[in-house]
């Protein structure tokens, strides 16, 4: 396609003259031939040394740039296509039968090979775990024709080099379809560049994994409840080990056993393996001494895909166990067991935390009901009485606040003739009636003794007021069974109605005491409302 | 002739495939609504009464584009529209000077699928947004049936990293997918520089035709440009401007070359921005060939290229005659017709840096381009780079001449 410029023109007018012996023009014009033609060799010679420097420095210099590993291997493959005119670059792994192609310069990107891989017979994979070149129609001090694999893609000229941590499992390759054999210095470079990307991908690698690590670290310790925590930690770690697939089950000790079930996932699919009891999970029997487990060949999933699991350990035992999968041809390497344990000890903390700010809720909520209800009939207290009949005046509306104040009539003589504890099984029956005939979004609370406030969050007056005090009234009617015996008692009930916005609690307290004591004096049984100023 | 790709013949053609049909208009109105539409109408005017299947646009920068664009689109119809502003352009043998006119290239039959895209954002992204352009022309295109493929690409000529964009397209595409195309122009002024899809008039922008195809497509790229004295290593770059080459500075190492070996003294001369056009560098490649970037003089006396070297790079600092890049009008010409089936049109990139190294004799490469096509109507335009990505991933030239037959 190109010219051939494989004898570039070279003009000789910056020579310096030289003087020539006295020859004829034949034998002139013959030496004038031969150096010219080591002059064009000398050309060639020099264009080649050049070119193979600049390649190796350009391939340093790509290597020695920052990013990610796979950005580094993106370029890399990028830079050998330009420096080697190859029409394919690719690094692959080779598996028993397969060879799986992880990144290419040069196939269509949706190509089938990076999902797949390619068939690779016993032949082939004995013959690239060497370093090799080849060429189709095979040419001298090459390793014979391309291997078929390559053949197959309409190469005809190849070259590979193994590298990677487990020697020999993962190539880097180079591909032309022109019958142009690579030479050995192209060899020599590639493999000089293999083992300098290798050795980079690695350190970006951990770097990555490690700066991947410390940011879960973070991420997870945010979490206080455990579903989100769960949700977070599936999504990173299916980042962390590039999976296809991760979920955690929670492992919980039950009556009738171990039990498990899967609380969060992450990926393509379903959870691949689930399992009601912890032992019919994939490799508790590893996974219980707080070790990781891996199944590269697919047998534990029965889907060919690789499985790995990791326990998030509580004291003892695991409280969970975290599983990845993917496409049993990208099997998970040594380093990701590794990678799963330090994640999930973060995981575990975690949890932990979840758990103990679960307790430490619930320890505030029970201090937060002692400190605003009675302990005896569990009634709203008078200081939350108090907090809700300001919050109920602070509120806009048309309409008003009421408060009922019911001491009880007769409660003393119970209380002398039958015992404290029988008062008090009183005053509890007294409460859930109180409960039972206030309407929803009212407050019942025990003042204190024997006297009770109702607020009455929303009324239209004080006739509705009353009509509401003559239903709490009613609802003492009934005897109430007291230490084995039956006893009759009421109250009286004083209310009082506030206009929003401008009646005080302390005035409405006050004028439905002072109410109370007017109904009182009228005898048992009575009701006094009167409106707050 | 060598290392051409292997054209399939054994593909027959089926009776329900209708041939390409091309047709060409151009005008040079000072109007852009009248300009597009009676080069629009001319181009239509050749198909026959054929709908047309994409309609490619190649226009000054002096007019105004989206009105121009309307009057296409006015007159074409429903019909894919692509294309790009020029520093010339040529057609069936006639030369476009710079900031003359418009040229619009209609085709129709449906031997090829075609499928338009565009992108902006070049210059933040290229590897990115090539691959996006590329992803999209080919899921327009939907040409899954067609066993071969090509891409064309216009792109903005001043976003640079425009062999990183064609990275981003070969990730996509690979390396059965040949990439032909050109650097939008701007009538040589070097300010800003429009490809255009559809209405919309796109700077930092790209543009692609994912051309499916029964046949192969063959994309083949010429210069002429001759290598002079030994090669050289380029040992310090910044960008655009070449520092030292083989440790010595560049400014003295280029002067000593083109004081000695350089071409004819008339060719060695500074353009009124201080070009130095008929001096370049050309990147060795493995094979030996040369990929041309082009290089000038600044008005500050520093070297610079149109498109960064690598650090490191292998040179040979080439020169060229007029002659040496008429020359290669009949070889591009011969290799890219050479076994095309019915071929409706010779698309071709030349660089504008050509047509200032022919100057006065600038029409005579579109005639011979013509000439060598025979009955074939050549389409193409001066570019500001060339794209001809035939063998790995570099594919990107300067002062080249690249060709598709269609």
């Amino acid at each position: 396609m190109r010219r051939d410029t494989s004898a570039p023109a070279v003009s000789t007018a910056a020579c310096t003259p030289v003087s020539w012996p006295s020859i004829n023009s034949t034998d002139r014009a013959s030496e004038t031939a031969a150096l010219r033609r080591q002059l064009g060799e000398a050309v060639r010679a020099a264009r080649d040394a050049y070119r193979h420097t600049t390649g190796l420095i350009r391939l340093l210099a790509v290597i020695g740039q920052p990013g990610s590993p796979e950005r580094l291997i993106d370029d890399t493959l990028t830079v050998l296509s330009e420096v080697f005119s190859a029409d394919m670059t690719l690094v692959a792994r080779l598996l028993d039968r397969r060879m799986l192609v992880l990144a290419c310069c040069g196939l269509p990107e949706d190509d089938p090979a990076f999902r797949e891989g390619w068939t690779l017979d016993p032949a082939q994979r004995s013959r690239l775990v060497r370093p090799g070149r080849a060429a189709s129609p095979a040419v001298p001090g090459t390793e014979g024709p391309v291997p078929e694999l390559f053949a197959a893609l309409g190469t005809q000229a190849a070259l590979w080099q193994p590298f990677g941590p487990d020697s020999g499992d993962d190539l880097l390759v180079l591909l032309r379809h022109a019958h142009e054999p690579f030479t050995p210095v192209d060899l020599e470079v590639v493999g000089s560049v293999a083992g300098r990307l290798q050795l980079a991908v690695a350190e970006r690698e951990r770097m990555a994994a490690v700066e991947q690590l410390v940011q879960s670290g973070h991420l997870l310790a945010r979490h206080l409840d455990l579903d989100p925590l769960l949700a977070e930690a599936v999504t990173l770690f299916r980042g962390l080990l590039a999976a296809d697939d991760t979920w955690v089950t929670i492992v919980e000790a039950r009556a009738e056993g171990l039990t498990a079930s899967v609380r969060a996932a992450a990926g393509h699919s379903a959870p691949v393996v689930t399992a009601s009891t912890a032992e019919s999970l994939p490799g508790w029997t590893v996974l219980q001494h707080g070790r990781p487990y891996v199944d590269n060949d697919g047998v534990a999933t029965g889907r060919g895909r690789a499985l790995l699991g990791v326990p998030v350990m509580g004291e003892t035992c695991p409280q969970a166990v975290l599983y990845a999968a993917r496409n049993r041809y990208h099997p998970f390497r040594p380093d990701a067991a590794d990678l799963a344990v330090v994640f999930a000890n973060y995981l575990a903390v975690a949890m932990t935390n979840a758990a103990l700010h679960r307790a430490l809720r619930r320890s505030e909520a029970s201090l937060r009901e002692q400190a605003t209800h009675d302990p005896l009939t569990g009634l709203a207290n008078r200081v939350l009485a108090g907090q809700r009949l300001e919050e109920a005046l602070t509120n806009h509306g048309n309409d008003y606040v009421g408060l009922l104040f019911c001491d009880l009539d007769g409660f003393k003589l119970v209380n002398d003739r039958y015992g404290h504890e029988a008062g008090d099984h009183l005053l509890q029956q007294v409460a859930s009636r109180l409960r039972a005939s206030t309407r929803d979004g009212d407050l019942p609370a025990r003042f204190g003794g024997d006297e009770f406030l109702v607020v009455l969050d929303g009324v239209s007056g004080v006739d509705e007021v009353a009509a509401l005090a003559e239903t709490v009234l009613r609802s003492l009617d009934s005897p109430f069974a007291v230490a084995g015996r039956s006893v009759r008692v009421s109250a009286s009930i004083g209310g009082a109605v506030g206009a929003r916005g401008e009646a005080s609690a302390s005035a409405m307290l006050r004028d439905a005491d002072a109410a109370m004591f007017i109904a009182k004096d009228r005898g048992p049984g009575q009701i006094e409302v009167v409106p707050t100023r | 002739m060598d290392n051409l790709p292997a054209v399939d013949d054994t593909v027959a053609t089926t009776d329900t495939v209708k041939p390409l049909r091309a047709g060409i208009g151009a005008s040079t109105a000072d109007d852009p609504t009248a300009a597009a539409e009676a080069a629009t109408q001319a181009a239509l005017a050749q198909l026959d009464g054929s709908p047309p299947a994409l309609v490619m646009v190649l226009s000054s920068v002096r007019y105004d584009l989206p009105r121009l664009l309307a009057g296409v689109r006015g007159t074409a119809g429903d019909v894919p529209v692509v294309g790009a502003t020029t520093s010339g352009h040529l057609y069936q043998g006639q030369l476009a000077a710079p900031g003359t006119g418009v040229a619009v290239l209609a085709l129709a039959g449906d031997r090829y699928r075609f499928g338009v895209a565009s992108v902006t954002g070049v210059r933040a992204d290229a590897f990115t947004v090539g691959r996006q352009l590329a992803r999209a022309a080919r899921d327009a295109a939907g040409a899954e049936d067609c066993p071969h493929s090509a891409i064309m690409l216009l792109v903005d000529g001043l976003a640079g990293a425009q062999q990183t964009l064609l990275s981003g397209v070969y990730r996509v595409g690979g390396a059965a997918v040949p990439v032909i195309g050109g650097a939008a122009g701007d009538d040589r002024r070097l300010e800003q520089t429009f490809v255009f899809d559809g209405d919309r008039v796109l700077s930092d922008g790209a543009v692609a035709v994912w051309i499916g195809s029964q046949r192969p497509v063959r994309v083949v790229c010429q210069h002429g440009w001759q290598p002079l004295g030994l090669p050289q290593l380029v040992t310090r770059v910044d960008g655009p401007v070449v520092h030292e080459i083989g440790g010595r500075p560049a400014r003295q190492v280029f002067e000593e070359h083109f004081r000695h070996h350089g071409p004819p003294h008339d060719l060695v001369w500074e353009m009124p921005g201080g070009h130095y056009s008929a001096g370049a560098f050309g990147l060795i490649e493995p094979d030996g060939s040369l990929l041309i970037r082009g290089a000038f003089i600044d008005g500050d006396g520093v070297i610079r290229t149109f498109a960064p070297l690598p650090a490191y790079s292998a040179v040979h600092l080439v020169s060229c005659g007029q002659d040496d890049l008429l020359e290669v009008a009949d070889v591009i010409a011969e290799q890219a017709l050479q076994d095309v089936v019915d071929p409706a049109v010779l698309l071709t990139f030349s660089c504008v840096a050509r047509l200032d190294i022919l100057r006065d004799r600038g029409a005579e490469e579109p005639t011979r381009l013509q000439a060598a096509a025979g009955n074939v109507p050549t389409f193409g335009f001066y570019t500001y780079g060339e794209y001809a990505r035939t063998r790995g991933v570099a594919g990107y030239h300067n002062a080249t001449i690249a060709a598709v037959a269609l």
